[in-house]
């Protein structure tokens, strides 16, 4: 297809439904493992101060990332997700659309 | 009892290892099998394998105790299969000497390839198998990490250490249905024990009740049950394959 003005816009929207579809499932694996309400500041979680969030809560928080995006985390990115935006980081390192 | 499950066997192109993984094969497990220092053997075992059982089976030559490697494998493991069902952390050295004769190298040596080893792959093979919650994680201990031995002070330090990281790892592990169990051979006839000097040798041989040296078959048999579903209630065991051994 001739590059156009409205297919590389088109791209650009698919590629942002992407970014926001992971987003979601990267929510979706706070909420089920961490056990954070859907509203919550996402900002704000921490490792060790959001309550609920402590080790057990971790691995199977690390589980739910890695199935849902088909990844394999190191134990240093295990150890390293600390907090929301750390954890859109590594995830988008593993060549996953995210805007960390 | 193991069919198109994945198994990782370490330290398995000899002795009880390759005995392993030959019974793992035989009863239809998808193999990797790891070597130290020899890619031609190491490749050669594996051929050997795939021949012989028709199970998909490659290698790994990487050191047990160094964590790029070990990272290596199980980042290769995810890759091809998605997942692990069994791991046998069997590598291991030994280097007897008595207290006031053992070298730092050989004291540190020995801890990382027997202990710390073990730990860097349960730790990685646990990932996987929290994946699937299931999995089943044999370490090969040893009867001088249960009961002790003369010369064997450093040996027995890291093969006790072995079974307080089955202990510990269990508990953590059960609720994922992960078992981790330890087996503990007594004197088996692999080129390991071979190294001992003949009185020591016999010396051993007589306190076996049993009246015979172990064969790497007959611990392969053990850590067959332990990682197959007939073993699906049992975690935090350490079984001992010993013919009644006394030391």
């Amino acid at each position: 297809m001739p590059y156009t003005k409205s297919s590389n816009s088109d791209a650009a929207a698919a590629f942002l439904l992407v970014m926001t579809d992971n987003i979601d499932k990267l929510k979706g694996a706070f909420i089920e493992n961490v056990g954070v309400p859907a509203d919550t500041d996402w900002q704000k979680l921490a490792y060790g101060s959001t309550p609920g969030w402590d080790s057990v809560a971790h691995m199977a928080l690390i589980s739910g990332i890695e199935n849902a995006f088909d990844i394999m985390l190191s134990t240093d990115e295990v150890i390293n997700m600390s907090d929301f935006s750390k954890a859109k980081q590594i995830v988008a390192s593993h060549g996953i659309a995210l805007d960390a | 009892m193991l069919k198109d499950k994945v198994a990782f066997v370490t330290g398995s192109t000899r002795g009880i290892g390759w005995a392993v993984a030959r019974t793992f094969a035989q009863q239809g497990a998808n193999l990797f099998l790891n070597g130290v220092s020899d890619q031609a053997h190491l490749d050669s075992c594996a051929g050997q394998i795939r021949s012989e059982f028709g199970v998909e089976c490659s290698g790994f030559l990487a050191d047990v105790c160094d964590p790029t490697s070990v990272k290596r494998c199980y980042t290769e493991i995810f890759k091809r299969y998605k997942r692990l069902d069994v791991l046998v952390n069997n590598a291991g050295i030994l280097d007897d000497a008595l207290l006031g004769m053992i070298p730092d190298a050989a004291i540190n040596r020995t801890i990382q390839v027997n202990t710390v080893g073990p730990i860097y792959h349960l730790q990685e093979a646990a990932r996987l198998m929290s994946r699937n919650k299931s999995g089943s994680i044999i370490n090969i201990s040893s009867i001088i990490g249960r009961v002790g031995n003369e010369g064997q002070a450093v040996y027995g330090a890291s093969k006790a250490a072995l079974i307080g990281l089955t202990l510990s790892a269990a508990k953590e592990l059960a609720p994922k249905n992960i078992r981790v169990n330890a087996v503990a051979p007594g004197f088996i006839g692999t080129d390991m024990v071979k190294q001992l000097p003949p009185a020591k040798y016999d010396e051993r041989v007589r306190s076996i009740k049993m009246g015979r040296v172990g064969e790497a078959q007959d611990v392969a048999n053990a850590v067959l049950f332990l990682a197959s579903d007939l073993s699906t209630y049992v975690t935090g065991q350490v079984l001992g394959v010993d013919g009644g051994m006394l030391i």
